[in-house]
């Protein structure tokens, strides 16, 4: 990056207190990939910043700085925030998580970062809001270079009346479908559907879920994600 | 210079004040000691008192040495309704614009997900608690216009939603003395959302 960059558009997934008047921003941005920004006097009363640096505004920022760690020079709304609530909400804080924890600072990622826009536009739509997580998660795997192959572990073209088992590093295994029935085994109908973006189908989107939480999983280690409980809990506390 | 080890250690130990840096932290040093010793002292007595003895009021978590803070505890104040907020800081902001008769509940925090604070941390299971034992008619939500703040109003409004009672949220809108021109999209936007009618003749007369 150059010592003092143009602007370009960015979301802030999560802002930290840095001292008694600044804030440590991750930003996803779309020429840089994530980046983590120094925003000085953001917190003191007067600070033009203040009411644009929130998550799920679209924004235009400018960074400077030759170290990991930039320093925010510019930033400008480009639109209003998107309002989200309930379900839509913890979606939003779901994929922010997701993302400051496993995108590296300064690598391009601009497809995560479409992704992660259409996302936000989409969250309010109940029908749209599972697929959009689930493109977004596709993509992050992607960047992070997990993505799956739609390919069985023989190399061959999966079937749409088989069924197959994810395994770690080899791919998907056909398995007989009387050998077991286990929530983790998935149609190859609906890999088919995943691989090729289609996602009318209920169980496609049910397959889709159980695929990239497993995928996800080695990823985020044995430290859970703290969206994820949270909006169990809050399932919980509605349905008691 | 380089100052005796005590007087280095008073000066790195005022540092942990907001807003105290290496150069505010020696002017204090020095003047408490060079001019006024007695200060000083006081200072150091209360402090060390009040670090000791200063805890959170058992009915609504704000800061008290006592039992119960103030507020809980005086007779005058509406106990139909009890407002969330963030901080004790905020608590004292609505005290101090003296809009608000009823009582509180201080948060202490607000849901992160991302810093790992959970509902866990910040004593909902007190609050159900107390929703059930007080005849409270109405829960103002005011937690702060972030989106830490609204996940907890959000998460708020989820919990109370089988109690017999009315959940309430602080208005969001343009802040007095304010000029439209130089207004954030965000607040404008929420403004606009939450536009109110005026009272028309028809309303008033009837």
């Amino acid at each position: 990056m150059l010592q003092a960059s143009d602007f370009q558009p960015a979301w802030l997934l999560h802002a930290r207190p840095y001292r008694e008047t600044s804030a440590l921003a991750w930003l996803l941005t779309l020429e840089d990939g994530r980046v983590d920004a120094l925003v000085r006097g953001v917190r003191t009363r007067k600070s033009r910043y203040r009411a644009l640096l929130q998550p799920h505004t679209p924004l235009l920022v400018r960074l400077s700085g030759q170290h990991e760690l930039k320093t925010l020079i510019g930033l400008e709304a480009t639109a209003a925030p998107h309002w989200l609530q309930g379900e839509a909400l913890i979606c939003a804080l779901y994929a922010n998580e997701l993302l400051g924890r496993l995108l590296l600072p300064g690598l391009p990622c601009s497809q995560v970062f479409r992704d992660y826009s259409l996302l936000l536009e989409l969250l309010k739509d109940d029908q749209q809001r599972e697929p959009a997580l689930r493109r977004l998660e596709l993509s992050l795997l992607e960047q992070l270079g997990q993505a799956p192959v739609f390919s069985c572990t023989q190399g061959h073209v999966l079937q749409a009346d088989a069924w197959y088992r994810w395994v770690p590093e080899q791919g998907f295994l056909a398995v007989p479908a009387t050998q077991e029935t286990s929530a983790a085994l998935l149609p190859g109908d609906c890999l088919q559907a995943i691989a090729t973006d289609d996602w009318r189908d209920k169980r496609t989107r049910q397959a889709a879920k159980t695929l990239t939480r497993q995928l996800l999983a080695p990823l985020l280690g044995n430290k859970p994600l703290q969206s994820r409980q949270l909006f169990r809990q809050m399932k919980k506390s509605t349905s008691e | 210079m380089q100052f005796s080890p005590l007087i280095e250690e008073l000066i790195q130990a005022l540092r942990c004040l907001p807003g105290v840096g290496p150069k505010s932290a020696q002017r204090m040093a020095l003047h408490l000691l060079e001019r006024d010793r007695q200060g000083g002292q006081r200072l150091s007595s209360v402090l060390a008192r009040a670090m000791e003895q200063v805890g959170h009021c058992k009915n609504c978590r704000t800061l008290t040495e006592e039992d119960l803070c103030r507020i809980c505890s005086s007779g005058r104040r509406n106990q139909n309704v009890l407002c969330v907020v963030e901080t004790p800081a905020d608590m004292l902001a609505l005290e101090q614009s003296g809009v608000y008769d009823g009582r509180y509940f201080v948060l202490l925090g607000h849901l992160s997900p991302l810093e790992g604070i959970g509902p866990e941390d910040l004593g909902f299971d007190e609050l159900l608690q107390r929703l059930k034992d007080e005849p409270v008619d109405e829960v103002i939500l005011a937690t702060n216009p972030t989106l830490e703040g609204e996940t907890t109003a959000q998460y708020l409004v989820e919990l109370l939603a089988g109690l017999p009672l009315k959940v309430t949220h602080l208005a969001h809108g343009i802040p007095l003395g304010g000029e439209l021109e130089f207004i954030d999209g965000g607040t404008l936007s929420r403004a606009f959302a939450g536009r109110l009618g005026f009272a028309t003749r028809k309303d008033s007369d009837g």
